[in-house]
């Protein structure tokens, strides 16, 4: 058969900086094709060429042996290309069923929405391929994987033939990316294409038809996953080989440094997030955390280190009840914190890196001057994290916002790990970044466990969880569930727990 | 006593006082929709209060009056959309400085035209006349109050209704919403965004003109210095808690009309006009706080959600 979408000799510049460069690309019609890179690589530049949002300044697209020009977003999309972005497209006020027609209402009496039409149109895309979503629902108060289908609906209605996933799987549990799977498997059946991007590399394996890599702008690969695996992909992404696995050393606890019982706290309507939840973390231990988002982990998280109240229950850090403390004076009895969002929470965005570097430092660490920034000492630091933690910045007065995803992740972990901390709560720390930079970041824990620092880390990615952890809790509905040592359990069967039991 | 509260002259009065907040709330909860934050109604307003009463000054003609409050309503978007939009200022500058040069602009021009100060009457300020629709005035009760009023309360009225059906039942509205609510999301869909707020922008104008042209050639037949006297932030409290639904925010108006009316009678009645001219404000400010108590209510211990990574 031949390539239903073909790319040939993309380039895309900005400035000097060359993003995509003369890439080819062949996709045959009804496959999976998965593209697969590091944060950086060109994959999410050439989508957008591909969905109209950028124009290419070199090279053709063909669609169907068709060339192909896309002057917008519209013209990609009347062509057949539909995008679901990584960060959902969505109105949060609006209906499911607003969300989806949005743009393109159906109408009985011209300039006024038809309710009843629209709504036939999608209920016949849902039925079709086997969706059921909740179209009278807020799309605000959905659950992300919900939300996901309604996006696969969304590009569906709008009359997709060709959709393109932007690591769909990063916001799943292993039974929602299961439901993914049977998606694009569903869809690619009645004749959809799919391109899949993504960075796992045991997803492309399972899901995927064909595989590109994408490194430095270019193809420097293409295969299939039955002539290759996962160390050869890690290779020609990273160009190096890769370590997939934590390097885990023998280490021996100390005494109980966090101490929680019974600790419960309440949500926006007073309903219970966590329930008495006891878990103790020792010295020199890492704890992981699993659980979906919405399970209470965020809530729990707040209230360890002080942003929301707990409701009862205590909190001790080495004997000392914190549970009253504010998360200033957290802070300085040794807790460190890692948010799971580093551009809303983790960082300040419009600053420049010595500031960021600075917040929370100067209130634990920091010299005796209180009123005046020390400039030298906190250079100093912002110097240290900046070489210890490879930040790549040309100088510690750039802005946040110069830096990619992974160095601003790199400078947050730089700046609690190097502190002189007890505890460090984590979440999510190697979130949207690549694998070179993961594994970094995995060493780092480990290195810091070693040298006697309790660590409480809460990811979505169970993968990390069983990787890092030398223990493992599962959170569902607000409670916790023991869920073995590092090894016992199975990815299946943690997932189990964390779907609250029910075997599938 | 009770006359004053319920009676027919301050019902009337009150719709009557009513319309000039109404046309700037509905016309705000456009651009508010449009994510377009724009302070300035008061501006809009007041600059259409000159031109209306101007406009009728020169033609004798409360109707093109109207007309010339509803482009100077218009104009006004254009200066504010011109440096929100296409020059990058910051809608709450705009809408200050705005604010603050119509009054010195329009207390200018009175002198330039008119030779006058603090207020300007003149018998060629000619006010629109009363209508009447003759069901309307021979209801029980109502006719007193509905009956005889000019064109502008009846469309005013009108305007609330075809306004919320305009945001909530057409695919502008639904598309003007989805451009306020996540910009990105729209574009990606091939909404132009631009196109929706400067549309949104120009509702807003216009509607705050007719707003605006009220005040001079609505039954008073006075053009005076700042004559808006903060109508335009009282329209936009209203439309702020009513979260941009042109009936609610209807509602409010009404609601804020009904006090000033009541102010005006209970001054008849002896009580020190000093206190009961206060009486609207106070109330803005307490719907305002009953507002706010509400929503923080309804929030609870709410940690800010993060935003998903980029």
């Amino acid at each position: 058969m031949n390539a239903y979408l073909e790319l040939r000799q993309i380039s895309k510049f900005f400035g000097s900086f060359v993003a995509n460069d003369k890439i080819d690309l062949a996709v045959k019609k009804g496959t999976i094709h998965a593209i697969i890179g590091e944060n950086g690589a060109g994959k999410s530049t050439l989508m957008n060429v591909l969905s109209g949002i950028y124009r290419p300044d070199e090279g053709d697209i063909f669609i169907n042996g068709k060339a192909a020009h896309f002057q917008n977003p519209t013209a990609a999309s009347r062509a057949g290309i539909g995008m679901v972005h990584q960060e959902f497209m969505l109105f949060p006020e609006l209906s499911v069923l607003e969300n989806i027609i949005m743009g393109y209402e159906q109408t009985r009496v011209p300039g006024i929405i038809s309710k009843q039409k629209s709504r036939a149109a999608v209920d016949k895309i849902c039925k079709q391929y086997n969706f059921n979503v909740p179209l009278d629902a807020k799309a605000g108060v959905l659950p992300v994987a919900m939300l996901q289908q309604v996006e696969i609906v969304k590009v569906l209605y709008h009359g997709a033939d060709i959709i393109i996933f932007d690591e769909p799987t990063s916001v799943l549990t292993p039974q929602g990316i299961e439901g993914l799977f049977r998606a694009f498997r569903a869809l690619t059946e009645k004749g959809k294409t799919i391109i899949f991007i993504t960075h796992k590399l045991q997803e492309v394996l399972a899901v995927a038809d064909a595989i590109t890599v994408l490194k430095d702008g270019k193809v420097t690969f293409n295969t299939t996953p039955a002539e290759t695996d996962e160390k050869e992909l890690a290779r020609m992404m990273v160009g190096r080989d890769v370590l997939l696995n934590a390097v885990k050393t023998e280490r021996k606890p100390g005494e109980t440094a966090l101490s929680v019982e019974n600790l419960t706290v309440l949500g926006e309507n007073g309903e219970a997030k966590v329930k008495s939840a006891r878990f103790s973390v020792r010295a020199g231990e890492i704890v992981g955390i699993a659980g979906i988002a919405g399970s209470g982990e965020s809530e729990l998280i707040a209230a360890l280190f002080g942003l929301a109240p707990a409701a009862s229950g205590s909190i001790t850090l080495n004997g000392k009840h914190i549970e009253k403390l504010s998360p200033r004076e957290r802070r300085c009895e040794g807790i460190g914190y890692i948010p799971q969002d580093r551009n809303a929470e983790g960082s300040n965005r419009t600053s420049p890196i010595w500031e960021n570097c600075m917040m929370g430092y100067h209130v634990a660490h920091s010299s005796k001057n209180k009123i005046f920034i020390d400039r030298k000492d906190i250079y100093g630091f912002t110097n240290s994290v900046v070489s210890e933690y490879n930040v790549k910045t040309g100088s510690i007065f750039s802005n946040v916002s110069d830096l990619s995803g992974g160095n601003v992740q790199k400078m947050i972990v730089g700046r609690e790990f190097m502190q002189d901390n007890k505890l460090l709560i984590i979440e999510d720390p190697t979130r949207g970044i690549d694998i070179g930079a993961i594994e970094f970041i995995w060493n780092k824990i480990e290195e810091l466990a070693a040298s006697g620092v309790a660590i409480l880390m809460v990811s979505h990615e169970l993968n990390e969880v069983m990787e890092v952890s030398d223990r493992i809790l599962v959170m569902n509905s607000g409670k916790l569930y023991d869920a073995g040592k590092y090894g016992e359990l199975t990815e299946e069967q943690i997932g189990v727990l964390m779907m609250g039991g029910q075997k599938e | 006593m009770l006359d004053t509260f319920f009676g027919s002259a301050t019902l009337a009065a009150a719709l009557r006082l009513s319309i000039p907040l109404i046309f700037a709330a509905i016309g705000g909860c456009f651009s508010d929709r449009a994510g377009v934050f724009n302070i300035a109604l008061e501006c809009f307003m007041l600059c259409a209060a000159f031109f209306a009463a101007l406009g009728t000054f020169f033609t004798v003609n409360p109707y093109i009056g109207v007309l010339c409050g509803i482009v100077a309503g218009l104009v006004c978007s254009l200066i504010f959309g011109l440096f929100v939009f296409h020059l990058g200022s910051s809608a709450i500058v705009v809408s200050i400085a705005m604010n603050l040069s119509a009054w010195g602009l329009t207390t200018l021009l009175m002198m330039f035209f008119w030779g006058a100060r603090g207020s300007f009457v003149s018998e060629r300020l000619v006010s629109l006349p009363s209508v009447n629709i003759g069901i309307l005035n021979e209801l029980p009760v109502l006719g007193k109050i509905l009956g005889g009023q000019n064109i502008l309360v009846y469309i005013g009225i009108a305007a609330i209704f075809v306004m919320w059906f305009l945001m909530y039942k057409t695919p502008f509205g639904l598309r003007l919403r989805g451009v306020g609510m996540n910009q990105k999301a729209a574009q990606t869909i091939g909404i132009n965004t631009l196109k929706y707020k400067w549309t949104a922008n120009l509702i807003t104008g216009a509607l705050c003109g007719l707003g605006g042209a009220v005040l001079p050639i609505g039954g008073t037949s006075i053009f005076s210095e700042n004559m808006t006297a903060g109508r335009g932030f009282l329209a936009l409290a209203a439309l702020l808690v009513a979260k941009d639904n042109p009936l609610t925010a209807g509602l409010f108006c009404i609601l804020f009309a009904y006090t000033e009316a009541l102010a005006l009678g209970l001054q008849n009645i002896g009580i020190p006009s000093q206190l009961v001219e206060t009486m609207p404000y106070l109330t803005t400010i307490l719907v305002l706080v009953i507002a706010g108590i509400k929503q923080k209510l309804s929030q609870g211990h709410r940690r800010p959600k993060p935003a998903k990574a980029s």
